[in-house]
């Protein structure tokens, strides 16, 4: 190891705890919409806080049906006709900025804050 | 390809016996997909050879082998132009120039090249991702992704060093 490799290894170390420091601290409100995309496409903008008893979404892909579970707190994924399976692996997603991606269904769930988009940040009176 | 008219019988035959290995390597991955808790995460162990090839035969002759394996591994194993293989291709392009250019300049010991080329491999799959994807959303895998580049980039990277040492290339 030379000074060099010491170096690239805290600027990692550091990119890593700076990029942590970020993820924890996205604003967390209550509302909670999850995106549903396929491809390059918006399927659906759910509000979790309207969704009272968990449901199960489907969505077509070109092999089959991704099945979601959403409930007001998260969504993950049921099942899915795809090879590896690691979006069901990756369970549940709870907070805003989280997502679940099924790539080879190119099935895409994001979990963004309420008001976020589109919503002025502050009104001047 | 320009640079395979340089290419040497001797050069051409240890070249090949290493991209035997290389595919093994990367083929033999992909019976290991738990082993690291993210998709698309790997060991990287075929970057050992990536290294190795860099270091001792240069840039132009380890793009040729890079370029080699990952379209001999397209065929074989994950299939031509599938959202998978070309997310693999951004890494394997991002981190071979930073690695090559690492080289040349003689910047880092290969444990750092490997570091090096964990973490632009990374960097690499995500802008691939964020493209075939269109959604930015995938930049926050990022940190992890860094995270567990870090041990896998020092891994291969000490694998790389030690075979460095112990075969001479003539």
């Amino acid at each position: 190891m030379r000074k060099n490799d010491y170096l690239l290894f805290v600027f990692l170390l550091f990119l890593t705890g700076m990029g942590y420091f970020l993820h924890s601290h996205v604003p967390t409100t209550d509302g909670k919409i999850l995106i549903v995309q396929h491809g390059q496409n918006i399927l659906q903008k759910i509000n979790l806080q309207t969704i009272k008893v968990p449901t199960k979404i489907s969505i077509p892909t070109e092999h089959g049906h991704v099945i979601v579970n959403i409930d007001d707190k998260g969504a993950y994924v049921v099942s899915s006709p795809c090879r590896d399976k690691l979006c069901i692996h990756q369970g549940k997603i709870t907070n805003p900025g989280q997502t679940i991606v099924c790539l080879p269904e190119k099935v895409l769930l994001t979990l963004t804050a309420t008001g976020k988009e589109g919503a002025p940040d502050a009104i001047i009176r | 390809m320009p640079s395979s008219a340089k290419l040497t019988t001797q050069e051409l035959t240890q070249l090949g016996v290493l991209l035997a290995v290389a595919i093994v390597l990367r083929i033999a991955e992909n019976f290991f997909p738990y082993l690291l808790p993210l998709p698309g995460a790997r060991l990287g162990l075929a970057n050992i050879l990536t290294i190795f090839v860099l270091i001792n035969y240069g840039t132009n002759k380890a793009g040729l082998f890079l370029c080699t394996r990952i379209l001999l591994v397209g065929i074989l194993s994950t299939g031509l132009f599938t959202p998978g293989f070309l997310i693999g291709l951004g890494g394997a392009a991002l981190s071979f120039v930073f690695m090559s250019i690492a080289v040349e300049r003689n910047w880092f010991s290969p444990i750092g090249i490997g570091l090096l080329g964990a973490f632009m491999h990374n960097c690499g799959q995500i802008i691939m991702a964020v493209y075939l994807l269109n959604s930015i959303a995938v930049f926050s895998y990022l940190p992890l992704l860094i995270a567990i580049g870090i041990p896998t980039g020092l891994f291969t990277g000490t694998l790389a060093n030690i075979l460095l040492k112990r075969i001479k290339t003539t």
